[in-house]
């Protein structure tokens, strides 16, 4: 199907006169941010001139994907902000971004070639703003007059200089002193008055320029719009062809849960086929429904469905009844279809199957039903906090409504006057409960709600849930996350599309007991329910003798995992001497640390985010670190505790604006056997060590003899030093990133992996495959595979591959764990752990202590910028529960 | 190393701060977002209207005093960087002493000094630079998000002219609420973009100008995928509270502080045409 058709498909639908839809609204909104946002950037970057003109191509692409009118109303709520922001200036860049966008993306739609690109922009950009513009330089007589006299005054200055240079090189002295001027000299008199004569003939031009305005002005715009039209519609069609290439499939980030991540089209919005299937249609407005609103109760009897391109049906004959006051909760591994069972609670139609309800659904009516959504900030729809509760009542509705009693009721008590883009996931989480209760929903329902939280967030969502639930709604909770849910009247236990086990009242030890034969009889559900501190320890150990297992039981992958081996040799000789014990990773950690390498330390080290403007925000304060090779960290914190400061500023993200961060194994020319430390860099060392917390620590698992130091060449040390503080070239650290979209932007795995600049004496295959083995992709088809087909886990393991393949010494994992299911998340730690045990450095920065912990040796605990714990996991266990005792 | 004091001078980090709010209880902040920006609209016609060397002092020490009841630090002010601000010394240097402006010349001594062509650049600069701080100043005072809930109530009287003011409205106050959204991801695109640049093997091959756009097409395309989810889930969040309606937000009603800022904007355009005839 072409472009053409789709679009022609869409405008049967809707005629061009009625409001926009809802996706319209959203696209329209989001793809002008975008178009803002690009030429913001132009404001503070040095080549952003070029990048502003890139705004064309996200109003292209609303012009493809809906109506014009949506790109109009885009382009104009942008031209309101960016006024607002940036004034008149940046309005009129937004505004010819909007006109070109709609040109380019009309022409691609209808196939048309450049000149109807341009004649669209000359008609409906051009003109118009020539007009406005001519009749603005009128009315605002004495602003023109100002602005004119400005441009005559500058041009006039330069006109000036280059008169005075063409008198004085004309009247050269050696023309006139010299009887026989020679060559040179009549050459600089010719130039002299080629200049002068320029000056004057430029002067004229300026005069006329300036005196015919009102001729020029609506001229020059028409012709600057003529060429630029023309430019960008060659530079945007392969983008755009690009980009809706990569849209056909769905986006890459969100793939970690199951449903709702099967591209747009199969979505909520607009059910299948691409076509809105509700038996709820009347989405608009409430207050003209006819039939009453009545979710609750609601049965269904033998209902399945299967989405169009999948083989065996998403759900199949399942049963479910939810009446008033129930807490009821809907469990199961992703792609289960558990997701599918709400959409179907909401209204969607079944293939098969009866739903049995008294009324209507009534989706965000009063009364009727609400949802709850996974992703915290893509939920609240509102800037302000009480704005958000009553997003979407009608204005008569909203009046009405206690905002400060349900903020109250959900523990933002307070928030009103906040901006939601400062709350936290789980606070945000919070928020979107509230605006549901602000339309005192009968059934509510939880769609993985608490999968992106952290402990304490999911708790205070689900013991909120469980409120409402007291107080008289329905509320389904559908989630992955098995042991969360104890406190529920039922549970549905989901696999593969049918109902694998229902437990009704408070059967706790039942439903423990099953899934534990659940988890005995399915291997590849391993771990599925997590088990307490202790035995996660054991269960760790377990696992890691599994890896070597797998390793070993697998010819190609030792192989692959060598080579990958043999890369980091190459680049650095110090992994050698940990790498060989890698065929033994069960070995003590203690054991590896002692063999290992400082790798970098942080002496000293503070961040301020805008020093000495009224938003200075002290990240960071007093930060004295030294990391290990074959250490594996945690750094935990409350939200804004500076640990993502932290990991930026060790990927060298940040400059940090206090203190030093010093890479001591640089290179092999730098590094010194420990046999001969000179005795200076001991001395220096143990400085280090007097006033450095952490290198406390870490003399007591360590002797002192085995720190490599990196001195006797002082200057050269000294050097390398600056060098790593200055520049980012030097830096052996990489991030993996909470959302893989970001690192892989490539379509297939294997260019997403391979890093921008490759190594010589190394084809870039032969790293990408090293690299993919260590995520534990042994094989070469993953290497062809397409970023889209791959699922949640995998595209986070490929993400750390791309990052492996920057040959980093320490690897900063941010949150590793949202959002994966459980058999993932393994996967994850697995490869965290092995990757410490290759004598790398990993870093964990994350909120899932428990699920992290397993696998670090070494928590740094940080609070308000500063380092308020730096030990074992055990001692920092131990300092919570005293403080809990306390 | 080890004794060597290592306090580096603390340096102005680069970071991008648009419609950045300042937290402070002055009378301007508590103003309605609507008033502020009616205010805004008015003031900046009529000094573009009656723009002179009066007016520009006039409107100059309202503004000032408006700024200094704001109670807003003149740290807040944005920095320029160096190459602007010298350009804009090199090109009142040029326009000053090259200009043929003639009007006034001052004599010192035997020399004239022609300085028409810098009391224009002056004249022009300052204009410039009080459309700026109106700006400023409705951004230091104003939530961002506060300017939603004003627009929506603004666009009221256009609704009786049969103007679709309900649907701008709506994508107005989404795209206010998108902005922090997708400037992060495009601070975290561009992060992830830095890491994979600035990680130099030390052999490394030569990349292509092609190399160059395709990484940068890419990351467009990643931008606007991501933006395009964003779209498409909190549609999905739109449609679980059953659409959009006509208002996005609370109805806040203007008080008298409000009324008091009527009037005495209006007084300051009286003054501004006052000065036209000086």
């Amino acid at each position: 199907m072409t472009y053409s058709e789709l679009k022609s498909r869409s405008k049967s639908q809707k005629r061009s006169k009625q409001p926009l839809s809802i996706i319209e609204v959203a696209e329209a909104a989001l793809l002008g941010d975008l178009a803002l946002g690009l030429q913001l950037i132009g404001w503070f970057i040095s080549i952003g001139a070029l990048i502003q003109w890139f705004s064309v191509v996200p109003f292209a692409l609303i012009t493809v994907r809906h109506r014009k009118r949506a790109t109009y109303f885009a382009t104009a709520s942008t031209i309101g902000i960016s006024v607002l922001i940036g004034g008149a200036t940046l309005g009129l860049q937004v505004f010819l971004a909007g006109v070109l966008g709609v040109a380019v993306g009309e022409a691609f739609v209808k196939n048309r070639n450049f000149i109807y690109t341009a004649f669209i922009t000359i008609v409906k950009g051009a003109i118009p703003a020539a007009v406005v513009g001519e009749l603005l330089l009128i009315i605002f007589s004495k602003a023109r007059t100002l602005t004119i006299n400005q441009i005559k005054v500058v041009w006039d200055g330069i006109g000036n200089i280059l008169k005075g240079m063409g008198k004085y090189l004309k009247s050269h002295p050696y023309v006139s002193k010299k009887s026989s001027p020679n060559a040179f000299d009549q050459l600089v008199h010719k130039m002299g008055s080629g200049l002068y004569r320029f000056s004057i003939s430029f002067e004229h031009l300026i005069k006329w320029i300036t005196s015919h305005w009102y001729l020029l002005f609506p001229l020059s715009i028409i012709l600057s719009m003529l060429i630029v039209s023309i430019a960008m519609d060659i530079i945007s069609r392969p983008l755009l062809k690009l980009i809706l290439k990569n849209l056909r499939q769905p986006a890459v980030e969100f793939r970690a849960d199951e449903e709702f991540d099967i591209s747009f089209e199969n979505s909520l919005i607009q059910g299948r086929n691409g076509k809105s299937e509700f038996v709820d249609e009347s989405i608009t407005r409430w207050t003209n429904d006819e039939q009453v609103v009545a979710p609750l109760p609601v049965k269904l009897e033998n209902v399945s469905f299967s989405y169009k391109n999948s083989a065996r049906p998403t759900i199949d004959q399942i049963n479910i009844d939810i009446s008033k006051k129930e807490f009821v909760g809907v469990v199961g591994q992703n792609g289960s279809g558990k997701s599918t069972i709400g959409k179907v609670l909401i209204g969607m139609k079944p293939d098969s199957g009866t739903v049995q309800r008294n009324g209507k659904v009534g989706l965000g009516q009063i009364a009727g039903t609400s949802v709850i959504f996974q992703r915290p900030e893509s939920q609240v729809l509102g800037s302000m906090v009480e704005d958000d509760v009553v997003w979407g009542l009608s204005e008569k509705t909203a009046t009405e409504v206690d905002v400060d009693k349900i903020l109250a009721e959900v523990g933002l008590e307070g928030f009103g006057k906040r901006e939601t883009s400062q709350l936290s996931g789980g606070e945000l989480q919070r928020l979107a409960i509230a605006s549901a209760l602000a339309r005192k929903p009968a059934l509510l329902i939880s769609d993985e709600s608490t999968a992106l939280l952290d402990p304490s967030g999911r708790e205070r969502v689900l013991s909120l849930l469980k409120k409402i639930a007291e107080d008289g709604a329905g509320v389904v909770h559908i989630s992955h996350i098995l042991n969360e849910l104890y406190s529920m009247n039922k549970i549905y236990l989901i696999e593969n599309g049918k109902i694998k086990g229902t437990f009704k009242g408070f059967e706790a030890e039942q439903y423990r007991q099953y899934l534990d034969s659940y988890v005995n009889t399915d291997s590849t559900t391993d771990q599925l329910f997590q088990s307490d501190r202790h035995n996660s320890e054991d269960d760790n150990e377990a696992e890691a003798g599994q890896i070597v297992n797998d390793f070993q039981s697998n010819g190609e992958k030792i192989s692959s995992v060598s080579a990958f081996e043999r890369l980091l040799a190459i680049s650095t000789d110090f992994y050698s001497s940990v790498t060989e014990d890698y065929a033994n990773s069960t070995i003590e950690r203690k054991t590896a640390k002692l063999n290992s390498v400082p790798l970098v330390i942080l002496e000293n080290l503070g961040h301020i985010y805008l020093a000495k403007t009224p938003w200075e925000n002290r990240a960071l304060k007093d930060i004295n670190l030294a990391v290990y090779s074959g250490e594996s960290i945690m750094i935990v914190g409350e939200n804004g505790s500076g640990k993502t400061t932290l990991s930026w500023v060790l990927a060298g993200l940040i400059e940090p604006s206090e203190g030093t961060i010093s890479w001591q194994a640089q290179d092999r020319d730098n590094l010194i056997s420990s046999d001969d430390p000179s005795n200076d860099a001991l001395a220096s060392t143990s400085d280090i060590g007097s006033k450095n917390l952490s290198f406390e620590y870490l003399s007591q698992t360590r002797s002192r003899e085995n720190i490599y130091i990196n001195n006797n060449k002082d200057k050269e040390f000294k050097k390398s030093q600056n060098r790593s503080r200055s520049t980012a070239s030097d830096v052996t650290s990489a991030i993996v990133f909470q959302h893989a979209a970001f690192q892989l932007t490539e379509r297939d795995v294997k260019n997403s992996v391979r890093p921008i600049i490759t190594l010589k004496d190394m084809t870039s295959d032969d790293l990408v495959s090293a690299c993919l083995a260590a995520v534990g992709f042994p094989n070469s088809n993953m290497l062809t595979r397409s970023i889209y087909e791959l699922s949640g886990g995998e595209l986070k393991r490929v993400a750390i591959a791309s990052v492996l393949a920057l040959m980093p010494k320490v690897v900063i994992f941010d949150e590793p764990l949202a959002g994966l299911d459980y058999s993932s998340k393994l996967k994850v730690r697995d490869i965290i752990k092995s990757l410490s045990n290759m004598g790398m450095a990993t870093i964990v920065v994350s909120h899932d202590y428990e699920d992290i912990i397993p696998v670090c040796n070494r928590v740094i605990g940080l609070n308000q910028g500063r380092v308020i714990f730096d030990g074992d996991p055990e001692s920092w266990e131990n300092q919570k529960e005293q403080e809990n005792g306390k | 190393m080890g004794n060597k004091s290592k306090q580096k001078q603390s340096k102005q980090a680069k970071q991008i701060v648009i419609f950045r709010f300042v937290d402070k209880n002055s009378p301007i902040h508590s103003l309605w977002a609507g008033t502020k920006i009616i205010s805004l609209i008015v003031l900046t016609v009529a000094i573009t209207l009656m723009i002179s060397w009066q007016a520009l002092i006039v409107f100059g020490i309202f503004l000032g005093i408006v700024w200094i009841i704001s109670g807003v630090p003149v740290g807040a002010l944005p920095r320029l960087p160096r190459w602007l601000i010298y350009l804009i010394i090199f090109s009142g240097i040029l326009t000053g002493i090259t200009s043929d402006a003639t009007k006034p010349i001052i004599h010192i001594g035997a020399a004239q000094i022609k300085i028409g062509g810098l009391i224009t650049f002056a004249e022009f600069l300052m204009f410039s630079l009080e459309i700026i701080l109106c700006l400023l100043i409705l951004s230091w005072t104003t939530k961002l998000g506060e300017v939603a809930d004003a627009i929506s109530t603004l666009g009221k009287p256009f609704r009786r002219l049969g103007l679709p003011v309900t649907e701008y409205v709506n994508v107005f106050a989404l795209s206010l609420r998108g902005i922090p959204l997708i400037l992060e991801e495009l601070r975290l695109l561009a992060a992830a973009e830095k890491q994979r640049r600035m990680h130099k093997p030390a052999f490394e091959t030569a990349i292509t100008v092609r190399e160059i756009f395709q990484e940068g097409a890419n990351l467009l395309s990643a931008a606007i995928s991501s933006a395009v989810r964003r779209a498409a889930e909190m549609s999905e969040a739109m449609q679980a509270r059953g659409g959009y309606s006509e208002v996005v937000g609370v109805r806040k009603h203007t008080s008298k502080k409000d009324f008091f800022a009527f009037v005495l904007v209006a007084c300051v355009c009286l003054i501004l045409l006052v000065t036209l005839f000086i």
